[in-house]
């Protein structure tokens, strides 16, 4: 046996107790408990507005398995904060001191900074070092320029498994990183056990999204995997309830990836073409097969920029000649903000956004709904974005006092035209983020952008 | 009329990022799969016109026997973060695969498993 180890997520709360799960993979044994808790999943907001989830539900999630991993005698390693920048990452850190200071924890932790220095991008950039877009798309500069660095206050990147690596020859009690990729996470403890990259990696993508790999498939249940002499897997469910079928680990390698047979990492790619799969019994599932091809040493890096801030008005239309006339009603707003006076300073698509939405009609599909003209009523949402909170409120009001009373062909309801839905007409949508960032920077050193440092938790000692 | 809707267990979409949209089709039984996993049903030109896309923003469309699975991948006209983007979760867009007409096997052999198409193999 080489490596073996539990997995939870840190921002999903446990759905069923964690302590017969913990106790059933402490009885196969274990060597760390690893969790990861970033993503991009949730879009660039987070990132761009330094929010995460309420970070009390990471502190609950993550004590059963802390006080485990003490008690057990392994090391844990968990990537924390969802965007996993450096505000998100010292407020877990608050609540991870706090977890040690209730459980009379006293831990050597090493802690992994996600952040890139804007000034270490601009290094590259300025060295004339290719960071090409990690997604063939017009939205995305084929190349990162000077002017998307500076543009992006959070910039963040998903480290490789080796500064994790680094952090546990340090013979640390566990590892906190901001932004990770979550496969690395279980790489850094497989490679240092003598596991090949292409088993390191398969395990990895096993695991790292828990009970979701299991039947029925839940997030907040555990998972539990073993790599053997042979370079085999194994992964097993530790919850009683919950069953590792090869059927369900197979469809895991589909869940949100363009391409379920190759995976890109740092240094190099995972080809599944050849992975094989057999069940042992109703909780076991052993695969084999996985290959490894080596590509240049570069990391994925995520940036968010503000594109402005949102005002919307809801209302809804129920009468007919008003929905027969809402796709020139439409036009003609949009028109209206086009040629108003007050809005000549501002470019539609560039300065400001205006879209009307038309729920019931053609929302969610767009130009290919194949389904039109037979609604009773059309939700609209009217959602305007400018360039400060007070320009979107003027901008949504314009658009909205139009299709709420100006005249159309037919019309008949001359004190006003739609149900609004809310007594405030304008509602604050809050800041907009891009992904301004989403390319692959080449590294020399895996390890050379990302803080480390080694920290005793809790912090301050509790006065007696 | 049989359409993918009716064959499949599940039939989901969801972002695989913020740029591409991803459609995982899965079965209960190999004969629904193998139905649907037919060369002829779900092409790269099929996709694209489902869609409304052109042919080289299909990524691929891939099938796993083991996991009784196929997957489409397109690139989204949008961005998810764009403001005229009406589904930022990409959680809506299996529609226009799932009312496909699919056709009946009538002899034709499936491909091997784990077959690929498209733009990336």
């Amino acid at each position: 046996m080489k490596f073996r180890a539990l997995s939870f997520l840190n921002h999903v709360p446990s759905r069923v107790d964690p302590l017969p799960m913990i106790e059933q993979a402490a009885a196969w044994g274990l060597d760390a408990i690893i969790s990861q808790g970033t993503g991009k999943d949730f879009g660039p907001h987070m990132l761009g507005s330094g929010t995460q989830f309420p970070v009390r539900n990471f502190k609950e999630n993550i004590r059963p398995y802390v006080k485990a991993a003490h008690r057990i005698g392994v090391p844990f390693i968990m990537s924390v904060g969802i965007a996993g920048a450096r505000q998100q990452l010292a407020e877990c850190l608050d609540a991870f001191d706090e977890v040690c200071t209730e459980e009379s924890l006293d831990l050597q932790v090493a802690v992994i900074a996600g952040d890139i220095d804007p000034g270490f991008i601009r290094k590259q950039i300025e060295a004339g070092v290719a960071i090409p877009r990690m997604d063939d798309h017009p939205a995305l500069p084929a190349l990162l320029r000077l002017e998307d660095v500076d543009a992006t206050p959070n910039i963040v990147a998903q480290m490789g498994p080796e500064p994790i690596m680094a952090a546990l020859a340090e013979g640390v009690d566990g590892v906190i990183t901001g932004r990770a990729l979550d496969v690395g996470l279980f790489m850094a403890p497989a490679l240092r056990a003598g596991a090949s990259k292409a088993t390191a990696a398969l395990f990895g993508k096993l695991m790292e999204c828990c009970g979701v790999a299991l039947y029925p498939g839940d997030p907040g249940v555990a998972i539990y995997g073993e790599i053997d002499d042979d370079d085999s897997i194994v992964i097993r469910s530790p919850d009683a309830n919950s069953e590792c079928r090869v059927r369900n680990l197979a469809a895991h390698s589909f869940y949100e990836r363009k391409n379920p047979f190759r995976e890109e990492n740092p240094g190099g790619y995972l080809d599944l073409d050849e992975v094989t799969y057999e069940q042992l019994d109703s909780s076991a599932v052993r695969v084999r097969g996985p290959k490894w091809g080596d590509t240049p040493y570069a990391v994925k890096l995520e940036g968010a920029a503000s594109m402005g801030f949102r005002a919307m008005n809801v209302a809804g239309i129920r009468d007919q000649r008003y929905l027969d006339a809402l796709p020139d009603v439409v036009e003609r707003i949009k028109e209206e903000l086009r040629t108003a006076e007050r809005f000549m300073h501002l470019r539609e698509g560039v300065d400001y956004h205006l879209n009307i939405t038309l729920y019931g009609r053609d929302a969610v599909l767009g130009s290919i709904e194949p389904h039109t003209g037979e609604e009773h009523e059309v939700g609209a949402v009217i959602d305007a974005v400018g360039p400060t909170p007070a320009m979107a409120r003027e901008l949504c009001y314009y658009a909205y006092l139009s299709l709420w009373i100006r005249p159309y062909p037919g019309r008949k309801t001359t004190a006003g035209n739609n149900a609004q839905r809310f007594t405030q007409p304008i509602v604050d949508g809050g800041e907009l983020f891009r992904w301004s960032i989403w390319h692959l920077m080449p590294l020399d050193d895996p390890l050379e952008p990302f803080d480390r440092s080694v920290d005793r938790f809790p912090r301050k000692e509790v006065a007696a | 009329m049989t359409t993918l809707d009716d064959l499949a267990l599940v039939l989901r979409s969801k972002n695989a990022g913020a740029f591409y949209t991803t459609v995982d089709i899965f079965f209960d039984d190999i004969d629904k799969y193998r139905r649907a996993a037919q060369p002829r049903f779900l092409t790269v030109e099929r996709v694209a016109e489902a869609y409304g896309i052109p042919e080289d923003a299909v990524h691929g469309v891939f099938r796993l026997e083991e996991a009784l699975g196929i997957k489409v991948t397109v690139r989204k006209p949008l961005a998810a973060h764009e403001p005229a983007n009406t589904d930022v979760m990409g959680a809506q867009q299996h529609l226009p695969l799932a009312w496909l007409e699919v056709p009946e096997l009538n002899g034709i052999e499936p491909e091997s498993p784990n077959a690929a198409q498209g733009a990336t193999r």
